[in-house]
């Protein structure tokens, strides 16, 4: 299967659940003619078209340009993506992580963590300075962020200790 | 007399040239690092703009787009590696003058095209954008829906290759422009009952989310670029034998940054590329092209500085973004409550004024920049990558929190990185669903107010002559991309014919 048609696919689903909840827009009193539902319909329909189009579009590509290389290639495509996919879910949980985190333990904490994380993560850095980078770092941010440009950050539970 | 004192009494407001030289620094610092492209650079100051001043907020921006565009050429000269798309066209002089032992000549036509670029580019923009705005006072509710569909009629020519992905992106866009409340009723729409929602989604979060997260995202599979001497990084003048051979190359590439600036999709990188071929095709030496030819610099150069300010013409004259840089620049300006667009010159020309001055001054303060910021722009690339992009994490998550103090905030735009990164996987163009979010609510609201008024009579959209003439528009943009596409399809079947 293409990459454009589980795209196709995906977003001809998509466009049918978001034309039912579209459909599903009360109207009220005040209403004009089109509604509140009016447009969000019309792009519903718009996207089903469209998806419709696309998995069209990938089953007509496929016909053309099937042969025996051009599977070989993309089977090891296929296993590159699916090593760049897991990559970037690790960036992602790091990111979830921080924001679980930011209202339990702070920002600078979680900042310090999330700078640790990313580095590591990224490409295995340096670890002797790791740990120093994500506390200065954090620490520079805090100082931007909360002591100069006054801007309010969570605490954490930090302030109910003292 | 008044006039001209209005006029010059923000010169003394020196904080304006303050954001510019910040925006300027910036631009050269993100532009600079591989990766990190004018839009992405300006998508991260995006939350910082929040509750500035205005004028500052959008001039700073603008001045990080002219700073980034020439900050992509320093990493395409050193170390062969493009910092922005539009610098890929200088990798290949530019290169080639390093490894012949004269990377400050590149680096000094590279300054010196920039600043005449943008010089040449500010003077189109302010010659060219008012003229435009000028039909503006009698804009109704149907000529506003038609320019919001003129707007989107521009999808074609920045859908890349494929039209069809171009227009799903769009009505993407025009589906996250639905949520929250309805203009014309004040009815909840997609909400999910989430009081975080009710004002929608802030096009902030989808530009962060898309160009800024989703790199982030995908740079955790790519490896490190290339280390810089930084004894080679010292920018030279270049002497009056070099001065006469580029200045033919610095006027095609002024005039195709004009051109390309104005039309919607192109884009730097298109004029570019399209500078540097138009200067070899009448160049003297043709031969010296692509073996370090000055003129390979300073056409591409020159083009994609001069974009940086006419791709500004249609963005604030008419409101649509030609491209990621100034669709970025759009969402600077609905932080501020600005929308761009004919009214602009009625209801803030101000701030319009500051803009045009900050613009001028970042000519300036690009040659003074250029020369400061060097050192730490060479310095920043030999960062380990992994740092680089940690920092650039933890300023992307601290950045959106400042704007409202949202955690649901930085939610929503690790959500649209996710979308990106799905949209770059599955080949969808991003400027579309930008522009369907930023266009969405004008199109919908002035459409549905338009037919309140006619008392439901869709004719009316034709009886406004403006709304007609930027309808008939749209059709001819609509019908022009689609007959591209088919052509170019055609070709790419035929090409794929004769290969096998």
């Amino acid at each position: 299967m293409s990459r454009d048609f589980i795209a196709g696919c995906v977003l001809l689903v998509f466009s049918a659940i978001y034309y039912l909840a579209a459909a599903a827009i009360p109207a009220s009193q005040l209403s004009d003619t089109v509604g509140p539902g009016g447009m969000p319909k019309s792009y519903g329909i718009a996207l089903g078209v469209l998806s419709i189009l696309l998995i069209g579009q990938s089953l007509l590509a496929r016909r053309r340009a099937m042969t025996a290389r051009a599977t070989a290639a993309s089977t090891e495509e296929s296993r590159q993506d699916r090593y760049r996919a897991l990559r970037a879910f690790g960036m992602l949980a790091i990111g979830v992580a921080y924001l679980v985190l930011l209202p339990l333990i702070g920002y600078v904490i979680s900042l310090a963590l999330l700078i640790l994380a990313a580095a590591w993560y990224q490409e295995g850095a340096r670890r002797r300075w790791l740990v120093p980078t994500a506390i200065v770092g954090a620490g520079v941010f805090w100082l931007v962020f909360v002591q100069i440009l006054q801007i309010d950050q969570p605490a954490g539970f930090w302030p109910s200790l003292f | 007399m008044a006039d001209a004192i209005a006029y010059v009494s923000p010169l003394f407001d020196t904080w304006i040239f303050a954001f510019v030289f910040i925006g300027v620094c910036w631009g050269i610092v993100g532009g600079a690092l591989p990766g990190i492209s004018p839009s992405i650079t300006m998508a991260l100051l995006l939350p910082f703009t929040y509750g500035m001043n205005p004028s500052y907020a959008v001039v700073m921006l603008a001045s990080t787009y002219f700073g980034a565009e020439y900050g992509g050429s320093i990493p395409a000269i050193l170390i062969r590696t493009p910092g922005t798309n539009a610098a890929a066209a200088t990798v290949i002089d530019g290169y080639a003058m390093k490894q012949q032992g004269k990377a400050g000549e590149a680096l000094g036509i590279s300054l010196y095209s920039g600043i005449i670029g943008g010089v040449f580019g500010f003077l189109m923009l302010v010659l060219l954008t008012e003229p435009l705005s000028r039909i503006a006072l009698s804009f109704r509710p149907t000529s506003y829906f038609a320019l919001g569909i003129l707007g989107l009629s521009v999808i074609g020519s920045l859908a890349g290759d494929n039209l069809v992905k171009g227009l799903i992106a769009a009505v993407l866009g025009l589906m996250i422009a639905a949520i929250g409340t309805d203009p014309v009723t004040g009815l909840n729409r997609f909400t999910f009952g989430s009081p975080d929602l009710l004002s929608g989604i802030p096009p902030i979060l989808v530009l962060v989310g898309l160009y800024a997260m989703s790199e982030l995202l995908q740079s955790a599979s790519e490896p490190a670029w290339e280390k810089a001497n930084a004894g080679e990084a010292r920018i030279r003048f270049p002497g009056r034998s070099v001065w006469k051979r580029i200045w033919p190359a610095q006027s095609i590439g002024a005039v195709v940054g004009t051109i390309e600036g104005v039309t919607p999709g192109a884009g730097g990188t298109v004029a570019a590329f399209l500078a540097y071929n138009e200067a070899r095709r009448w160049s003297r030496h043709k031969e010296a092209f692509g073996n370090g030819a000055p003129e390979g610099i300073a056409a591409p150069e020159t083009a994609n500085c001069a974009v940086s300010k006419t791709a500004l013409i249609p963005m604030l004259s008419l409101g649509i973004p030609g491209s990621n840089s100034t669709a970025v620049l759009l969402g600077g300006f609905l932080i501020q409550n600005l929308i761009p667009g004919p009214m602009l010159f009625v209801q803030h020309a101000d701030i319009v004024r500051d803009l045009y001055l900050g613009l001028a001054a970042s000519v300036v303060a690009l040659w003074i920049a250029a020369y400061i910021f060097m050192p730490p722009s060479i310095w920043l690339v030999n960062r380990p990558k992994s740092y680089l992009m940690a920092f650039i994490f933890a300023l992307l998550v601290s950045g959106i929190f400042a704007v409202e103090g949202s955690l649901f905030h930085i939610g929503i735009a690790l959500a649209f990185g996710v979308l990106g990164y799905a949209m770059r996987y599955f080949k969808f163009p991003f400027l579309p669903m930008v522009l369907g979010v930023v266009l969405g609510f004008m199109v919908e609201s002035n459409f549905r107010r338009a037919l309140v008024i006619s008392g439901d009579d869709y004719m009316t959209f034709l009886q406004d002559p403006i709304s007609a003439g930027l309808l008939g528009v749209a059709v001819v943009f609509i019908l022009g991309s689609w007959i591209h596409h088919l052509t170019a399809a055609r070709k790419s079947r035929k090409l794929a014919k004769a290969a096998s």
